[in-house]
C-alpha cells in the first residue's frame, strides 16, 4: 500500500537586500526560526544581488554584519540547510571561493559554510514544489 | 508544463544611481538565468519601472530580453504613458488580465 508524502511542503528563501543597509537578512532569519517553530523546513536560502555580499570574509564587515553572518551560519548547522550565494553577484562583489582563487592568485574569503552556485539553484526554487519567499529592501 | 516565474519592475534607476543601476541589471541578468532553464519568465513594469522600457544606453540590458525568448512582458493601461521607440515589445493589459496572469504563476518576487 503506497502511503501518500504528507511531509508539509519546504519553503525556499531568497534574499537580495544588502545586509549593510537593509533589514532583510535579520527578517529571513526570524521568518525561518518560526517556520522551524512550525514543524516545516528550509530547503534552501540563496543570497543574490547585494545580500551576496554575506558570504565573504572581509575585514571591513562591521560587527552588526559579521552577526548576520554567524547567525547564518548557526541557522545552517542547526537546520540542516545550505546557504547558497550567486556566484556572479558574490564574486562581482569581492568573493573569491577556491576555484577563483587558483585562476586568480586571490586569496580566498569565502566563509565556510557558504557555497557559491549559479541561477540554476534559484531555478530549481521556483520550478520545485518549495514556496519561494523574498526578503529584500 | 514549464514552472511561472513573474518578476515586478516598479522603479526606474537614474542615471548617476549607481547601485540603483546595478540592481536593475542583476533583476534582468536574473530573469534571463532562470529563463535558461526552462522557466517561462514574465516580467511586469509597473509605475516608474515603466520607463525602463524606453530605448537608452542605460537600459540596453532590456534588449537581451526578447532575444532570449522572454515575451511576455506586461504594462497595465494605466501605467503607460505616450512613449516611443521601445527597447522591447510589450503587451498593455488591463486590472483584470493581469489579475489572471499573477494567479497563473507558481512564484512572483520584486527584486528591485
Amino acid at each position: 500500500m503506497n502511503n501518500p508524502d504528507t511531509s508539509p511542503t519546504p519553503f525556499a528563501v531568497l534574499v537580495h537586500g544588502d545586509p549593510r543597509q537593509s533589514k532583510s537578512h535579520l527578517s529571513a532569519q526570524k521568518f525561518i526560526a518560526a517556520i522551524y517553530q512550525s514543524s516545516k523546513r528550509v530547503s534552501q536560502v540563496f543570497f543574490y544581488g547585494e545580500a551576496s555580499s554575506i558570504c565573504g570574509n572581509y575585514s571591513s564587515h562591521a560587527d552588526a554584519q559579521n552577526q548576520l553572518q554567524q547567525k547564518w551560519l548557526t541557522l545552517s548547522k542547526k537546520h540542516h540547510f545550505p546557504l547558497q550565494a550567486c556566484i556572479t553577484t558574490a564574486t562581482n562583489r569581492g568573493v573569491v571561493d577556491k576555484q577563483e582563487s587558483n585562476e586568480t592568485g586571490k586569496n580566498v574569503n569565502l566563509v565556510e559554510g557558504f557555497k557559491l552556485e549559479g541561477l540554476g539553484m534559484l531555478a530549481e526554487a521556483v520550478s520545485s514544489s518549495c514556496k519561494l519567499i523574498e526578503f529584500g529592501d | 508544463m514549464p514552472a511561472k516565474l513573474l518578476i515586478i519592475i516598479d522603479q526606474a534607476p537614474k542615471p548617476d544611481e549607481t547601485l540603483a543601476n546595478l540592481k536593475f541589471k542583476e533583476t534582468i541578468d536574473a530573469a534571463l538565468g532562470v529563463a535558461a532553464f526552462g522557466i517561462e519568465v514574465s516580467l511586469w513594469f509597473s509605475g516608474d519601472g515603466v520607463h525602463c522600457l524606453q530605448k537608452s544606453k542605460q537600459f540596453k540590458i532590456i534588449e537581451a530580453l526578447n532575444y532570449y525568448d522572454i515575451e511576455n512582458i506586461y504594462v497595465i493601461h494605466k501605467d503607460w504613458g505616450d512613449f516611443k521607440d521601445l527597447a522591447i515589445t510589450i503587451t498593455q493589459v488591463d486590472d483584470r488580465e493581469l489579475s489572471t496572469i499573477v494567479k497563473q504563476q507558481q512564484t512572483i518576487l520584486r527584486m528591485n
